[in-house]
């Protein structure tokens, strides 16, 4: 495997699709054998999402959380400007805490000890591409032992409200989802499920495809999310001689992180040894995501 | 491994002014008026409550008065990046392959606010949110708008936004990911944040004087700032990021250990980060949100970590809290200061000082050359950041 | 408003700090007299705040910040009692 690739030697989450309500204040319960107050679910399902990842193995101190989500918590969001713009009141103190985006930051740091620093990054339509990236940069250049990168979306009503919140065509499933990665050094004891061989965002189809056709194997697949247009696609398929990816089990609908379910999809699976994956994703104004993983 | 990374092309607006020369001028020999409790101003939104009151003191960026919310939300952040970019010195080519990194905590909630109220004049039911739902919508229109390079990102960690945007800026540079990056610090005026704040009764009604026996809460503020993070060393004196570090905090989602435990180790962390000793540290610039648990959690672990406490100055008692963009803003103010070869000071406050806390900050501005300051930024959430910069 | 009867009040207040804080406990659980803040049902400053907006909206009875606040929050007896107080003033 290649020095720069990052292990992976976890990962974990929940998804849900739209047609589903899950008792999530029951799972935390489960997950952490008490009820944790004063937390929506949002921060329900970072927590819910992370905890197999942050139990796999004991974590160090110099552990940073790299936490991002494409549309945040629009629960608090919406409840506090109810609150505000309708009824022209004050909000309530435990919503507008809550509207730091980093709120979850810090319901993680308490309950899984955390030591190092906690984040909330976010790239318009990459989120989760930007939480990668800033861990990998990390820990090239910082002592980072462990980088816990995870994702949170939720589903929010109505219907077709949320659909303009996320960016979602009219007919496309909706769900809602959290994903979690635990990136470890090169010299960890742990055996790795994959690697984070590459993280980056190009202004084009040719960039990309300059960028990273050095460092494709000869068993790679692809993927896209769904703003990539097929014409770029399928260039990319044919430059980089890659073959598309069938996920065992594809995202239950459209949220803006849900590429978090093709990666655990991709890393659990146990017939796709000594391959390798990309992920592309596209935004307004034509770039291009990349997000390479690898297994050995 | 310490990050030696050099700012230039500074560029801020803030209740002082527009730009290094304004804000220098300002405080050099600061005017009473300045610590003043600023002019309340009326919100777009009134509270329904009776006795609420109808206007509340707020540091509004200098000449900007509020109209048109949209137009004024771009043309303050639009304003402050081009001039950062234009005195850069940086080429289109260059700025093609620069990432910019924002750090705000309210982002664009003013807007959606605003969308909001919009709908609800033509339909009681309309829904809040009506829009596409990123923390980056800025950094992306930034993005697009100055042709900037597609890498980057939005950091939003409440109150140390735009510190750790810096930092996280820093570490791209130095892994080799980018050779420049334009960091933007925006807090722009929305009614989440003011009655937010209300709601948790930290605003003061009189003046913010952090680290005084009479502190009693903040005042909000408004504020826009960028900068150009290089590995090159310019040709001008400039500020240098030796370092720093963030830290996550478990104790409380709003404020830090008042033991000072936390904060001790976030400043230990960016000293050991920047390679640099607590004896080398010339000044201190606080977070100082005189709040009354804020200022007692950071005077204890500056105490913890300094056996003499250096100069110590705080800038909010001027700006006001500018939440997310307060970490980058305050640095460019002191940027702003000392290449016009002082620290600032802030005459009466903490003169009556707190025996609980011990600090007392610099009272009138004083010269210094090329010193080592340390920068605090704690914020929600249990976010907390401290830089190492040093100028010359 | 008809004058308020404690033992009522008594009733809505825990429904209200079990709504508003998310206990984990019900509100026939709570005791007239345990402590609200801290030790007892171990609510923070954050908790006290949310009550004290929700007392505003429900009862339009203001608890500012100081000593006399911390009285009052003291538990849900002491709460009710200023609730009747500060309306027999009004």
């Amino acid at each position: 495997m290649d020095r720069k690739a990052i292990p992976i030697i976890a990962a974990s989450g929940i998804e849900y699709p739209a047609n589903e309500e899950p008792d999530f204040k029951a799972q935390i319960k489960q997950v952490f054998g008490k009820q944790i107050r004063r937390i929506g679910p949002f921060i329900q399902m970072a927590l819910i999402g992370a905890a197999d990842s942050v139990r796999a193995a004991p974590l160090p101190e110099a552990t940073n959380v790299y936490f991002t989500s494409g549309s945040g918590d629009m629960d608090v969001t919406i409840d506090v400007l109810h609150r505000t713009v309708r009824d022209r009141q004050i909000p309530k103190p435990l919503s507008f805490v809550n509207t730091v985006s980093n709120a979850a930051c810090f319901y993680l740091t308490k309950y899984f000890s955390i030591g190092g620093s906690t984040s909330f990054v976010s790239t318009r339509e990459f989120a989760l591409e930007s939480a990668f990236f800033q861990a990998m940069t990390d820990m090239s250049v910082l002592d980072v032992e462990t980088a816990l990168v995870g994702s949170v979306d939720i589903l929010t009503t109505p219907d077709t409200t949320h659909r303009t919140r996320v960016g979602s065509a009219p007919a496309e499933e909706l769900a809602q989802g959290s994903h979690w990665f635990r990136l470890a050094r090169s010299d960890t004891s742990a055996t790795p499920i994959g690697y984070l061989v590459d993280t980056s965002i190009f202004k084009d189809a040719g960039s990309l495809i300059d960028h990273l056709k050095p460092l494709l194997s000869a068993n790679c697949f692809i993927t896209f999310g769904n703003r990539a247009d097929s014409s770029n696609s399928q260039k990319m398929i044919n430059e980089l001689g890659a073959q598309e990816y069938q996920a065992q089990k594809q995202p239950a609908g459209h949220y803006g992180t849900n590429c978090g379910q093709i990666f655990r999809d991709y890393l659990h699976r146990e017939d796709t040894s000594a391959s390798q994956l990309l992920y592309v994703q596209q935004n307004e104004q034509g770039h291009l995501s990349a997000v390479l993983l690898a297994k050995d | 491994m310490s990050f030696n990374v050099f700012l230039s092309g500074a560029s801020l607006h803030t209740s002082l002014g527009f730009g290094l020369e304004e804000h220098a001028n300002e405080l050099r020999s600061p005017s009473a008026d300045l610590l003043a409790l600023p002019n309340k101003i009326k919100l777009p939104i009134q509270l329904a409550d009776e006795d609420a009151p109808e206007e509340i003191p707020y540091h509004l960026v200098a000449r900007k008065p509020l109209k048109d919310t949209e137009t004024r939300y771009f043309e303050i952040l639009e304003k402050v990046v081009e001039n950062c970019l234009s005195t850069s010195g940086l080429s289109e080519e260059e700025l093609s392959h620069t990432g910019l990194y924002l750090g705000t905590s309210s982002s664009d909630v003013c807007l959606i606010e605003q969308n909001y109220l919009d709908e609800l004049k033509n339909d009681e039911n309309a829904q809040p949110l009506n829009l596409y739902c990123s923390m980056d919508n800025l950094g992306a229109h930034l993005r697009k708008k100055f042709n900037l390079s597609p890498l980057g990102m939005s950091a939003n960690t409440a109150c140390t936004a735009s510190a750790n945007a810096l930092l996280y800026a820093a570490a791209a540079i130095k892994s080799g990911r980018l050779k420049h990056a334009i960091i933007v610090g925006a807090e722009i005026l929305n009614i989440t944040t003011a009655y937010g704040f209300q709601g948790l009764e930290l605003l003061t009604q009189t003046r913010m004087r952090p680290f005084d026996a009479r502190r009693d809460g903040l005042v909000l503020g408004e504020a826009a700032s960028a900068v150009i993070l290089s590995a090159q060393k310019p040709s001008f004196a400039s500020i240098e990021l030796l370092g720093g570090a963030t830290l996550s905090d478990g104790y409380g989602m709003s404020a830090a250990n008042p033991d000072g435990s936390s904060i001790a180790r976030v400043i230990r962390q960016a000293l050991k980060q920047s390679n640099v000793s607590a004896e080398d540290i010339n000044a201190i610039k606080a977070h100082g949100t005189a709040s009354l648990l804020n200022d007692e959690g950071e005077s204890e672990g500056l105490k913890q970590v300094f056996q003499t406490l250096p100069t110590i100055t705080a800038l909010k008692p001027y700006i006001g809290h500018t939440f997310g963009a307060s970490g980058l803003t305050e640095l460019l103010i002191l940027n702003a200061c000392l290449d016009a070869g002082f620290i600032p000071g802030t005459p009466g406050i903490s003169e009556q000082a707190c025996s609980k806390l011990g600090i007392t900050l610099n009272q009138t501005s004083q010269n210094m050359e090329n010193p080592v300051i340390l920068c605090n930024q704690f914020g929600f959430g249990g976010n907390n950041t401290s830089l190492v910069v040093r100028y010359g | 408003m008809a004058e308020l009867d404690k033992d009522t009040l008594m009733a809505e207040l825990k429904e209200m700090i079990v709504e508003e804080c998310d206990t984990e406990v019900e509100a026939d659980e709570i005791a007239n007299d345990i402590r609200l803040v801290g030790e007892g049902l171990e609510l923070d400053s954050l908790d006290a705040l949310q009550i004290s907006l929700a007392i505003k909206d429900k009862y339009g009875v203001r608890i500012e910040g100081g000593p006399d606040s911390r009285e009052a929050m003291a538990n849900v007896s002491s709460l009710a009692d200023f609730i009747i107080k500060a309306k027999q003033a009004s």
